[in-house]
């Protein structure tokens, strides 16, 4: 039982981050590598709010939680406009560069900011993290809220694209920039809030993983282990995730829990060869977008 | 025939050229009266490894800076050469060489096992004795020694693993009708070795042992955890970088674990203070920090000290503090010129004492490192602080012999 509950819970962890590779994959058609950093600046952004003494208890923390969310989704768009904007009509591989030494800078930046020891976030806050039982198994409290938040974003983000206005315009955009603009889509805009939605649910993730454990220069290396999750549901699919998700996380916890968890560590690789070669466009992915790239 | 003598004096004018100008270097390690004495340091403030050996440079740094400060040894500065390795081999070596070009006198390093290989590589190439910051490899504490190298570090494998299995037998098991060990390791030389090598010596201690070694760079430690839990592991510790730590005790915790926890790490306590207090069960070690809640007067001067230099206090920087002090009786014992052989003479026979309020450091020739101390600190709920939780355990360097002496803040004397 514990070890299916441990499923749900790692499969919402890839879940969450591998829905940011998405939305900037369906908006812009860029693979940003630097997406697992915005987890580390999220954790971080409310480590240094939390910082401040008056804010404690559990209104403390969704305060400034919100306020790290907001910090993460600026500073995100100041980053699209400074570095990806100039860089877009240029080949995809030069853009994908760009955001490996974004990735590269974040960290560093990171280190030199907060330091590289890790930093408990609910240190003094009054804000327990208890153990919620589930007859033979349990899991904690900020856990259950990462199944929340992941399922929450997943559906958000499902009628986000299939019946909202600007969602709808973001399907155009990446299916056809130049048609889309010339139909007066503003397609800068929609790239940018792409880039700020996968920032604000990477930070997401980087507090909630932060409040659940710690938090360290290094944890933005989950976000690489998600991206095979994006990679085999269908980088364009939203829905695609969940299979994505369940898939790796299952076989990285059938090897780490009964095998030997360091070859636990190469599993969603592995698993993203397979599929790359079965199925390249993913599960849910359409094999015109592979062809399109 | 003009032209062959031409051609024979150029030759030997060349070879007297050459020779003079290399004659003309000034020797490494014959510093002059008023040269400071250079000591290269390389450590690991950035990459994966930096949180553990960031606070380790930096009390070395902040204690020889002071020393400075006040006039240096017998008028000589002590000039620090740093240079980041990142917890990178390559790195580190390069930074050796750069400390060879710098003609320091000592080098200091201080990092994961990764780099060793290289750093004691260029080190015999240019012929530096070598202090090892805190932790050490298995492969140069004795019994075999490089002869370059030193350290009282917390990696020696066959000594730390006796004395925590000796802990595990005498603390711990004796709570249990079926003892478990669970041990977790990193997938990074120095833990891996350690872990294993503590699980080999809880089985020979009689305690049946798990011993589960994580990827490098692990955020989910719920498997593991699971893992431990259904064997029915009713002690678990680690052997590795605080992250380790943290993630998998948090994991048992969530998942209902209500066994021992042990915490022995190289790693500060104020990584630990957090989940110390919501567990007040979980017992901390280590050889050779010095938790900065200890009342001594030295914690107290590393508290000022860091605060006047911009450095967030934290219990690490008392090793390097500590090595600071080291460096400095070295080269107070130094009488002239600093040579390579006048310094490793001074180390083959050091014998510090630091009245109880740090660890004594003894060397000999064929020990490098000494003896090594081991107590224990978990928090009080009723107390609300942190207070000792086990005697000191005392050992020689080769895990030989292992000595028990009553719960003290002072470090106790070892008499031979």
């Amino acid at each position: 039982m514990q070890f299916y509950v441990n499923v749900i819970v790692l499969a919402s962890i890839y879940g969450l981050l591998a829905i940011g590779y998405v939305v900037i994959y369906r908006t812009s058609r860029i693979i940003n590598f630097a997406h697992g950093d915005f987890m580390t600046l999220g954790g971080y952004f409310l480590y240094s709010i939390l910082s401040m003494a008056w804010i404690r208890g559990t209104g403390g923390l969704i305060f400034a939680t919100c306020i790290a969310l907001f910090i993460s989704f600026m500073a995100s768009l100041l980053i699209y406009r400074l570095l990806i904007r100039s860089m877009l009509g240029q080949p995809v591989f030069i853009i994908i560069m760009v955001t490996i030494g974004l990735s590269v800078l974040l960290r560093g930046l990171a280190i030199v900011a907060w330091g590289a020891e890790p930093k408990s976030l609910l240190d003094g806050m009054g804000v327990g993290n208890p153990s919620i039982s589930l007859g033979k198994a349990a899991l904690s409290r900020f856990d259950l809220l990462f199944v929340i938040a992941s399922a929450t974003a997943l559906l958000g983000l499902s009628i986000f694209y299939k019946y909202l206005k600007i969602g709808i315009r973001s399907r155009a955009a990446s299916e056809n920039p130049l048609l889309a603009s010339q139909r007066g889509i503003n397609i800068f805009f929609l790239f940018g809030f792409s880039w700020g939605i996968s920032a604000l649910l990477a930070s997401l993730a980087g507090v909630l993983y932060g409040t659940n454990n710690h938090i360290e220069p290094e944890i933005g290396l989950l976000g690489l282990k998600a991206m095979p999750v994006a990679l085999v549901g269908g980088m364009y699919s939203i829905q695609g995730i969940i299979p994505g998700a369940i898939i790796i996380s299952l076989a990285e916890n059938i090897v780490a829990q009964y095998y030997d968890p360091l070859v636990s560590d190469v599993i969603p690789m592995v698993i993203l060869l397979i599929a790359l070669i079965i199925r390249p466009w993913g599960i849910f992915g359409k094999e015109e977008e592979v062809e399109r790239v | 025939m003009k032209k062959n003598a031409f051609v024979l004096l150029s030759m030997v004018l060349s070879v007297v050229f050459i020779f003079g100008f290399i004659f003309s270097l000034p020797n490494r390690g014959e510093a002059g009266g008023s040269e400071p004495y250079k000591i290269g340091l390389s450590g690991a403030v950035t990459g994966g490894a930096a949180g553990s050996y960031t606070p380790l440079s930096d009390g070395f740094r902040l204690y020889l800076a002071g020393l400075n400060e006040k006039g240096g040894i017998r008028g000589q500065k002590v000039e620090v050469i740093f240079e980041d390795n990142a917890g990178v081999g390559i790195k580190a070596g390069a930074n050796i060489k750069r400390f060879a070009g710098e003609k320091v006198h000592l080098i200091v390093i201080s990092g994961p096992s990764g780099i060793y290989v290289p750093v004691f590589e260029e080190a015999k190439r240019a012929n530096i004795p070598v202090i090892v910051l805190g932790i050490g490899p298995h492969e140069t504490v004795p019994p075999n020694n490089e002869p370059l190298v030193y350290g009282q570090v917390w990696g020696n494998a066959p000594a730390n693993a006796k004395m925590i299995a000796q802990i595990m037998k005498e603390q711990f098991a004796p709570k249990y009708k079926v003892p478990i060990w669970g041990i977790a390791g990193i997938d990074i030389p120095v833990s891996r070795k350690g872990a294993e090598g503590q699980g080999a010596m809880g089985e020979k201690f009689g305690i049946k042992t798990m011993v589960k070694i994580a990827p490098l760079g692990t955020m989910d430690y719920a498997p593991i955890a699971t893992a431990m839990k259904d064997a029915q592991c009713n002690i678990v510790s680690t052997w590795g970088p605080a992250g380790l730590t943290l993630g998998l005790f948090k994991s048992l915790q969530k998942i209902g674990y209500n066994g021992t926890l042990y915490i022995n790490t190289p790693d500060p306590p104020e990584n630990f203070t957090e989940l110390m207090k919501e567990q007040p069960s979980i017992v901390y070690s280590c050889c050779y920090i010095i938790p900065l809640w200890v009342d001594n007067p030295i914690s107290k001067e590393i508290k000022t000290v860091a605060e006047k230099g911009g450095v967030k206090p934290n219990s690490g920087l008392t090793l390097g503090w500590w090595y600071g002090k080291l460096v400095e009786e070295v080269f107070k014992k130094v009488d002239g010129p600093v040579k390579t052989e006048k310094l490793l003479s001074i180390l083959n026979k050091l014998d510090l004492d630091f009245g109880g309020d740090l660890p004594p450091i003894k060397f000999t020739h064929d020990d490098h490192q000494g003896p090594i101390y081991l107590n224990g600190w978990s928090w009080s709920s009723e107390e609300k602080k942190f207070v000792i939780a086990l005697p000191w355990y005392v050992s020689n360097a080769s895990g030989t012999e292992i000595k028990v002496f009553p719960k003290s803040l002072k470090f106790p004397k070892v008499k031979e």
